[in-house]
């Protein structure tokens, strides 16, 4: 580096050219934020009125409540990529929470226009050709819409609608109600407890004597005199100078058993 | 310590029995059984809360702001938007006429249309639709259109991912109109924050298609209601919404 000063002035320069660049492409008001808006719409080039953005945010935190279906709403001037349904994809995956995610973007002069992305949870449990459906059925009502606020609201509801529909009748299909039929008294008895009470009793039951097992048995064995036994092993310390240590004596027929060893082998 | 083990393991013998699941073949009479259904309870608490539907006086009022978009007006190109008010007013029992019984009815007011008529069965836990007709300027009743079957609108205990039964109106195939439950949600409107059902009603009209989306808050009505008119290619002709603006009983 010091034979060639003018390479690392070119090395430096063009870090500083790279910086420049980053950050004015953060600065271009049309990115979407690395975070996810507040009210989930992002509208850089203010597309929605004030009273439009509070109406469609409402219905749309409503609905994230409701349902837990996030959808997020993105209305740009122009299409700044060439992939915009996976753009959409993207911005889906980066800002959506993982129930259900649903991202909407809408460029009004674009005919294509919205591209929307249904992920999460969701996809998981509708087959993909339904979501596909809905997205599709969403698209064609935002393109007959008149303003883009009308557009994004229209595609917005028929994939809130399908998708809160949808869940909730596959929700119920895999939670059928449980029967149990027996013709022990006892058994019923229980089960005609409340639940707080029947889960008291279990745990007094498996809990209490488990408790009372080891508290005894720590009892016996801190009362235990040296030299203090275990099995087939008992040993007592010896506490004086130079050092401590304890004595282990193996009991007899352990004894036998390691004699017997060494003399076979 | 060798009853204390004894003492542990026929403990834990008696609680693991209790604890498993055991289902045994028995006739559907036989006594002791046990069912622990979680959906049917919820469902149960929700009828309970939302009984009666409808607290309803003849002479109760409400009042409703409705916009009507016509989203391409074929001669000007631009969507054309209009709004004004709409009263329906509970009137008590009425005769439809034709031999029909006495039926709960709303007579419903709009400004420069003709008084109309909605006849419904309300009942504590459901309403149903029955027809509808017009009053003319003389107060004589006539365009009488009467459900044979009534028409569910509203039943107590609705939950997300619920159909109501479909209804045939008229012959036909395409003439089966599907209600279906969206979910339960607050809705805002002019008259307040109200936690209401959403509703979906789906069907045809001629060669219309009718998409009917409405939202009934238990005990208070429908406080919002958004009806969209498309063609068959699914193009969207006329958009009604109506908003609640208040609703005035009859004591006050």
């Amino acid at each position: 580096m010091r034979s060639f000063p003018w390479l690392c002035r070119l090395l430096w320069v063009a870090l500083a050219g790279l910086l420049a660049l980053s950050s004015v492409a953060s600065a271009d008001p049309e990115m979407p934020p690395l975070e996810r808006p507040a009210d989930g719409i992002h509208d850089p080039a203010g597309m929605l009125s004030p009273a439009e953005r509070q109406r469609l945010g409402g219905e749309l935190a409503e609905w994230r409540k409701s349902a837990g279906i996030d959808v997020m709403v993105v209305l740009t001037k122009e299409m700044p990529v060439d992939n915009p349904q996976a753009y959409a994809e993207g911005l889906a995956m980066r800002w959506g929470d993982a129930g259900g995610r649903v991202l909407i973007l809408h460029t009004p002069i674009d005919p294509r226009s919205p591209w929307i992305s249904i992920s999460g949870r969701v996809s998981g449990e509708l087959p993909r050709p339904v979501l596909d459906e809905i997205a599709k059925t969403a698209g064609k009502r935002a393109r007959a819409a008149g303003s883009p606020a009308a557009a994004v609201r229209a595609a917005a509801t028929a994939v809130a609608d399908e998708l809160r529909f949808l869940s909730a009748r596959a929700g119920k299909a895999v939670a059928p109600p449980v029967k149990l039929r027996t013709r022990d008294i006892v058994f019923i008895f229980l089960r005609s407890l409340p639940k707080w009470l029947f889960m008291g009793v279990f745990t007094l039951m498996m809990g209490v004597p488990v408790l009372i097992f080891i508290v005894r048995r720590l009892h016996a064995w801190l009362l235990q005199r040296w030299p203090r036994t275990f099995p087939e092993v008992s040993w007592k310390a010896r506490f004086g100078a130079p050092h401590g240590a304890a004595v282990i004596t193996y009991s007899p027929k352990r004894k036998q058993a390691v004699h017997h060893h060494h003399n076979e082998n | 310590m060798k009853t204390e083990v004894l003492h542990l393991l026929l403990l834990s013998a008696v609680a693991g029995g209790l604890c498993s699941c055991r289902e045994k073949t028995a006739p559907a009479a036989a006594p002791g059984t046990v069912s622990a259904p979680a959906a049917p309870a919820e469902t149960s608490s929700l009828k309970a809360a939302d009984t009666p539907v409808l607290r309803i006086e003849p002479g109760d009022e409400w009042r409703y702001k409705v916009t009507i978009r016509n989203p391409k007006e074929e001669k000007s190109a631009r969507p054309v938007v209009g709004s004004y008010e709409r009263v329906r007013r509970f009137v008590g029992k009425v005769d439809p006429g034709e031999g029909r019984p006495p039926t709960d009815c709303f007579e419903v007011f709009s400004p420069g249309s003709a008084k109309m008529r909605e006849f419904v069965e309300i009942q504590p836990e459901k309403v149903s639709l029955r027809g509808q007709s017009i009053v003319g300027e003389d107060g004589v009743q006539h365009s009488l259109i009467w459900y044979e079957t009534p028409i569910p609108f509203f039943s107590a205990g609705l939950a997300g991912g619920e159909t109501l039964p479909p209804i045939r109106v008229g012959s036909g195939e395409k003439n089966l109109w599907t209600t279906k439950v969206i979910g339960r949600e607050t809705t805002e409107v002019a008259a307040g924050k109200f936690d209401a059902v959403r509703l979906q009603m789906i069907g045809v009209d001629g060669e219309v298609g009718i998409r009917r989306t409405y939202w009934f808050s238990p005990g208070v009505g429908i406080v919002r209601e958004e009806t969209v008119q498309e063609s068959m290619e699914e193009v969207p002709l006329l958009i009604e919404s109506q908003e609640l603006l208040r609703v005035t009983r009859s004591g006050q």
